[in-house]
């Protein structure tokens, strides 16, 4: 069953990638500036510039001359420490863009991205418990010395636009480097999360509007 | 996991047991002379494998370097030539986009 599982996913890929002649792929990394008031101050940890890094994947398909579709995510992830746990905060941002393009001069293109957003928003803690009747059955095994761990994790979902503006230089046919300049616009709200199927409130986080960099390498056939 | 990677091994070799013609110098193989008159991007998916093996191949020999060379120059004039100018819809996006970023950028900068 494991196999035929592995044996399928690469079929699937591979069919994917032999069938789309102008499929490209993006990795990079993009700037942004939100602003986490809950997290920014004690007790939730900040990492300062490193906050507002986020990882850049994106995969495109060139469906007509000057014209792509595909999806986008940019990843922001914090962890550290709260209260001696280990704490971990993250938000996907999604979209699904068309992207349309020119070439100005030789190996130079300039593109023109739009897209709605699904976005999602995590918070988890693990925390490391004692529990007598665990501990006591540890023992019955000669074990000592373990902590359980219990984890769990707040999430949200908000939907978004976004819209960008970037240039293409293709080192080449099919490498290119790319930088981007453009937005989110976000429509969070902190009175939409859930924790174990229950609403309650969450950080209050202002990423309504947030103006976006990417800098990123192409690769695509 | 060994099964796994005997599958994939065993497919690999498969799509790259086809040699159909013995051609003696690679430079000169069809997907070559195709990619060099057309650019890259017309081979087509199914003959991608054997037109790396080929690349490969003709990397090796003494004009291999400016073969390669030419037909990357060809891919970029025939992907420039396809795509110097907007066609149809693709106008109306650009558009969308270049004047929504540029508001937005107004309204940050403004402090609005």
């Amino acid at each position: 069953m494991h196999y035929r599982f592995h044996v399928i996913t690469w079929l699937i890929l591979t069919t994917f990638i032999i069938a789309q002649p102008k499929i490209s792929g993006r990795l990079g990394m993009a700037y942004s500036s939100p602003d986490y008031k809950t997290f920014a101050s004690s007790p939730f940890p900040t990492k300062g510039t490193f906050e507002s890094i986020m990882v850049d994947i994106a995969f495109t398909y060139q469906f007509y001359a000057n014209a792509r579709i595909g999806f986008s995510q940019w990843s922001s992830f914090t962890s550290d420490k709260y209260n001696g746990e280990d704490f971990a905060r993250s938000f996907q941002y999604r979209a699904l863009i068309i992207e349309t393009f020119f070439f100005p001069m030789k190996k130079l293109e300039l593109n023109f991205t739009l897209g709605p957003m699904i976005n999602s928003g995590s918070i988890s803690l693990t925390t490391n418990q004692t529990i007598e009747a665990w501990d006591n059955l540890m023992e019955e095994f000669n074990n000592s010395g373990i902590d359980i761990s219990t984890s769990d994790e707040m999430k949200t979902t908000f939907f978004g636009i976004t819209s960008s503006i970037g240039t293409r230089y293709y080192i080449k046919p099919y490498v290119a480097v790319e930088f981007k300049l453009g937005f989110m616009e976000n429509f969070y709200s902190k009175e939409s999360w859930k924790f174990q199927k229950k609403d309650i409130k969450g950080p209050d986080i202002d990423i309504s509007d947030l103006p976006v960099f990417t800098f990123g390498m192409i690769y695509g056939w | 996991m060994v099964k796994f990677f005997t599958i994939i091994l065993f497919s690999i070799s498969f799509l790259f047991c086809q040699d159909l013609k013995n051609i003696e110098n690679p430079c000169k193989s069809e997907l070559i002379i195709k990619a060099k008159k057309e650019g890259m991007r017309s081979i087509k998916p199914a003959e991608l494998p054997k037109y790396l093996k080929d690349v490969w191949n003709c990397r090796k020999e003494t004009a291999g370097k400016k073969t390669l060379q030419k037909i990357n120059q060809r891919t970029n004039e025939i992907d420039q030539n396809n795509s110097s100018n907007f066609q149809g819809f693709t106008v109306t996006c650009a558009y969308c986009a270049s004047a929504s970023v540029l508001i937005f950028y107004i309204f940050k900068l403004s402090g609005n």
